[in-house]
């Protein structure tokens, strides 16, 4: 299903910025005094320039270097390629948060905070942190096909020219509006819970299949 | 059997490729000719499937989706600087139609290139030889080689049509190689076909060509006789008279039963016959 090499190929552009960010998101959750969910604005900035960095130097950096391009003559089928680049997509997005989420659930955020720096909330707070690693993770579900969606529909010519552009633009205010709502009082209770993951899978799925249909006939002088 | 129907391409308002129709078929090496900018790479490009033809398709027999059938290396197209030719064999080895390593391995061991080496400490030779070894040792049905001896030593060049011919000969593959280099032509490709300003001018059988085709040389004032003149495919003025391209069926000794005694009828090279064609005042004006 996955091809390790094509895999790690594609990821390698953005391998170096994505291990700057994980230490920022690991610097992060160690030393936020307050508990996480009051503070949900820096993961999602963080979350979605990463989201959106990533995916442009996937297809961008890539394809103006001439060296995607030798990826692409080596005989995979489109599909194979978004698959990978996807892939490579939500690799980056565990290898910035996956040291965190450990951090969050281990859990070594709510010793440092309570038992070094003599922070009252913790250990009290711990069960809601380990909510709020759910919602990045949630977060990335949606953004990673959006951002993928909206760079191909962007490159490809289309009946409305620049769709993709207002696309890049307003995805970011669409997506932060529903991480918010992942915040709503009501989410405490399990049936809106699930309803708010039924949507966000919804939403990714939509996404997901929308950008397989437009990378079928994506060219690689527009990638 | 690689097709390309009616394929026409368009930057822009720009044509690039005009209806160009051509097929390749397996077991046989088609050199692809034409000056620069007459739009050889952008049919590279469309054959292997990441230009979308403006009009026109390419397809491979019937069933087979392009893509999966074709292995290229396309000018200009590098793998980047950093990876190792070790790397590039692991790239490779997972191409969809097959990818025999331990010939690449060999291909690239026989120019003394290490596997640990990177591609940017290559020389331009070593990384040409790189990506056509690539490109040789994939199990595709049609293999596209876009200047793949630019930059090879004699030596080297002949190695490596060598290996171009043992490949389509064992693998029953297509192979379409586009060159500058004329006199490699002659020794590697069965068909040729040419193009100019984004247009098919010729596509045949080299052995064809070789029988068929011949060059006229009139002096001055002197017309080339009426039944020749259905014959004629290219026009070039030259300082002691005219020159003209014929091709005939009955091969040279035809030609030179319609002809006087005065006037010079021989066989025709490759190169000059490239030269005649891309540069007549008939193709031109076509």
């Amino acid at each position: 299903m996955m091809k390790r090499h094509l895999l790690l190929w594609i990821l390698r552009p953005a391998l170096s910025g994505s291990l700057l960010l994980a230490v920022l998101a690991l610097m992060w959750v160690l030393f936020e005094s307050d508990p996480l969910w009051e503070t949900p604005v820096l993961p999602a900035i963080l979350i979605f320039l990463h989201t959106f960095l990533t995916t442009a130097t996937i297809y961008w950096a890539w394809g103006r270097a001439g060296s995607f391009a030798y990826v692409q003559t080596r005989g995979h089928l489109p599909e194979t390629l978004w698959r990978h680049r996807l892939g490579a997509g939500y690799l980056t997005a565990a290898i910035v948060w996956l040291p965190a989420a450990i951090v969050v659930l281990s859990p070594c955020r709510s010793w440092l905070q309570g038992e070094v720096f003599q922070n009252p909330y913790y250990p009290i707070m711990h069960a809601r942190d380990v909510v709020e690693v759910g919602r990045w993770f949630l977060l990335y579900l949606v953004t990673v096909p959006a951002a993928h969606y909206a760079w191909i529909r962007q490159a490809q010519p289309c009946r409305f020219p620049g769709t993709g552009h207002w696309l890049l633009a307003g995805l970011p205010v669409l997506l932060y509006t529903w991480y918010r709502c992942l915040h709503a009082p009501l989410l405490e209770q399990t049936l809106y819970a699930g309803s708010a993951i039924l949507l966000t899978l919804i939403l990714s799925i939509l996404f997901l299949l929308g950008g397989r249909r437009l990378s079928q006939s994506m060219e690689l002088s527009q990638s | 059997m690689l097709n390309a129907d009616h394929v026409s391409r368009m930057f822009g308002n720009v044509p690039v490729l005009t209806d160009v129709s051509l097929s390749f078929q397996t077991g046989e090496i088609t050199a692809l000719l034409g000056p620069n900018g007459s739009g050889k790479s952008t049919l590279f490009r469309v054959m292997a499937g990441v230009l979308e033809p403006s009009s026109g398709c390419v397809h491979w027999d019937v069933s087979k989706s392009v893509a999966s059938a074709v292995a290229s290396m396309i000018d200009g197209w590098e793998p980047p600087r950093w990876a190792t030719a070790r790397r590039l064999l692991d790239l490779q080895s997972e191409v969809p139609f097959g990818f025999d390593r331990s010939y690449a391995e060999k291909l690239l061991c026989s120019q003394e290139i290490p596997l640990t080496k990177r591609y940017g400490a290559l020389s331009k030779g070593q990384r040409r030889w790189v990506c056509a070894s690539l490109t040789l040792a994939t199990r595709a049905s049609c293999l596209l080689l876009d200047e793949p001896a630019d930059g090879l030593d004699p030596r080297a060049r002949k190695k490596l049509y060598d290996a171009i011919r043992d490949v389509v000969n064992e693998r029953e593959c297509a192979a379409v190689v586009a060159t500058h280099i004329l006199p490699d032509i002659g020794r590697v490709a069965d068909a040729m076909a040419i193009l100019q300003r984004g247009r098919l001018v010729m596509h045949e059988s080299l052995e064809r060509l070789r029988e068929e085709l011949c060059e006229v040389e009139m002096a001055r004032g002197c017309p080339l006789p009426e039944n020749l003149v259905p014959h004629v495919l290219g026009h070039t003025p030259r300082a002691c008279g005219d020159a003209y391209v014929v091709r005939h069926c009955g091969g040279l000794d035809e030609v030179r039963e319609a002809l006087s005694s005065k006037d010079r009828v021989q066989r025709l090279t490759i190169d000059a016959l490239y030269q005649s064609l891309t540069e007549s005042e008939m193709v031109l004006a076509a």
